[in-house]
């Protein structure tokens, strides 16, 4: 998923401004729904990035060991 | 004329006795070259001076601390300058000078002063500092930006350390399970091999920078307080210039090392490295659920006004349609009234049509008939009441008026004790009108009777 390479700063960042369109404009209804569904998503992203593993990182950073003497 | 000779021993016995006369104890400042410590815990020295300018040996003198003496002036030494008591370092100390018939001249320590070598290590220390920022270093990894998140760490330890299982378990079992990624790269952390020991590792983190938020240095506590490697110029050269935030926790009371001053953030002990980087992540976590809440709220807000004025709308809709039901009603009774009036015979004639005709449009038609009819009656009936309402008003009004043109009757006025004083036929309403002998006629509610004024 193409999600899945976007940095935490990137989906905060994209976070934050979902929350200022919702703050200043005022969206139409239709537009709430799209960007709701959005920062839901990124929230998601964001909350696995602090939590989750990511096996590619651990799998890198295992890999290290044998080119260590 | 030669004097007798006399022995060894007794020549070695006038120098000893000339010696212990002739000078008194000193405090002399040196600089260790060797250094062992015996089975019995006896400290031997080699005490040398070295030219500043050519750096040549200009002056050797072997030198003895005895184990009851350097049991009480290591720990004194280490604990005030922070660096173990070992060669390749400028002491100051107090020395008795000794010939022995066998052993020959040495020195017994008896004192140390260990702010001496700490202001030695400061000028040292300053110096390389001053190099650092005249290669314009010294700033360089200090004004790095710390990532955003920092959860990939290289740590530079010794596998060994005490501290490194404590700043593990700390870090990977943090109360808020957030996830760290953390590799070793295993040093030595202490004595002549630690600076390139350690200066290696770095090289081998740099080559793979893109993978760690952070390097982290880290020296679990442990008996020795040998920390001047991290005083070494070419380790702080290469963390100062080092690509990605280097961050300390060496575990030192004493003033900061060079490797300290020049990482871009110096913390005590690797227990509060492990905290910092718990805390650095939390704090990113309560501002992610902050916003969560911030557009949570925004949302159900939005949602609430949108709902507000869907409701106005459809009050306000339902009033109009109340409204036009309201005026339609009256002009179909209007229109139906006008009907009755106009041609109900017409409307019978309709009616027996529409008897005939088929289907719904007849059952509609009946039921509109019938609607108008109701209405019709209805509005007869209405109108009836209403005329007995009116009716029954005009008759309340006349019987009130009735009563009171039977209030003013005079004979009403008379009955209740008033009577009516007339001269010459016409009512006297002021005395002044009477003169003496005027005959006035008084009329009573029964019978008249006539008087004469006097």
């Amino acid at each position: 998923m193409a999600t899945k390479k976007v940095t935490y700063t990137e989906a905060y960042s994209q976070l934050s401004d979902i929350l200022e369109k919702i703050e200043s404009s005022e969206l139409d209804i239709d537009d709430l729904t799209t960007n709701v569904k959005k920062a839901a998503e990124l929230i998601k992203i964001c909350k696995s990035k602090l939590f989750e593993t990511e096996a590619e990182v651990e799998k890198i950073l295992e890999e290290l060991d044998s080119e260590e003497k | 004329m030669k004097a007798a000779p006399i022995t060894l021993e007794a020549l070695n016995k006038k120098i000893k006795g000339l010696i212990k006369d002739g000078i008194d104890s000193q405090w002399v400042i040196a600089e260790i070259s060797e250094m062992t410590v015996n089975y019995s815990g006896h400290c031997y020295l080699e005490l040398i001076q070295k030219s500043d300018k050519t750096d040549q040996i200009i002056a050797r003198m072997r030198a003895i601390i005895w184990s009851n003496t350097f049991r009480r002036l290591q720990p004194y030494f280490e604990s005030t300058t922070g660096r173990a008591l070992t060669d390749g370092i400028q002491i100051m100390i107090r020395v008795v000078v000794e010939f022995h018939e066998v052993y020959g001249l040495s020195l017994n320590v008896v004192d140390i002063e260990p702010t001496y070598t700490v202001g030695e290590l400061q000028i040292r220390k300053q110096k390389i500092l001053e190099k650092l920022n005249e290669q314009g270093v010294i700033e360089m990894n200090r004004e790095l930006e710390l990532p955003f998140i920092i959860n990939r760490i290289a740590i530079i330890s010794s596998k060994t350390a005490a501290g490194l299982g404590d700043f593990m378990d700390q870090l990977h079992n943090n109360p808020f399970r957030f996830k760290f990624y953390s590799k070793l790269f295993p040093a030595i952390m202490q004595g002549n091999e630690a600076e390139g020991s350690i200066i290696k590792q770095l090289d081998f983190i740099n080559d793979h920078a893109d993978l760690f938020d952070a390097a982290i240095i880290i020296r679990g506590g442990g008996a020795s307080a040998d920390l001047e490697c991290f005083n070494s110029y070419w380790l702080a050269y290469n963390v100062a210039q080092f690509p990605i935030p280097v961050f300390t926790g060496i575990g030192h009371e004493q003033d900061d090392t060079v490797v300290d001053i020049v990482a871009n953030t110096r913390l005590k002990t690797p227990t509060a490295v492990a905290e910092f980087l718990i805390d650095s992540i939390n704090e990113v976590y309560n501002e992610l659920l902050e916003t969560q809440q911030n557009i949570t709220e925004n949302i159900i807000e939005k949602l609430n006004l949108k709902k507000n004025q869907l409701t106005t709308a459809a009050f306000n809709l339902f009033k109009l349609y109340n409204k036009t039901i309201t005026k339609e009603n009256i002009k179909l009774k209007q229109v139906a009234y006008n009907l009755s009036l106009s041609s109900k015979q017409k409307l019978g004639l309709q009616y027996k049509m529409l008897e005939k005709a088929p289907g719904r449009a007849l059952i509609s038609t009946k039921s509109k008939i019938n609607t108008i009819d109701y209405s019709l009656k209805d509005l007869k009936s209405k109108l009836i009441n209403q005329l007995k309402v009116t009716m029954l008003n005009e008759q309340h009004n006349l019987n009130k008026a009735a009563e009171i043109i039977k209030h003013t009757d005079p004979k009403n006025v008379l009955r209740m004790g008033y009577s009516i004083t007339r001269k010459d036929g016409k009512s006297v309403k002021d005395a002044s009108q009477l003169q003496k002998g005027d005959v006035i006629e008084t009329e009573l509610y029964k019978g008249k009777k006539k008087s004469t004024i006097n």
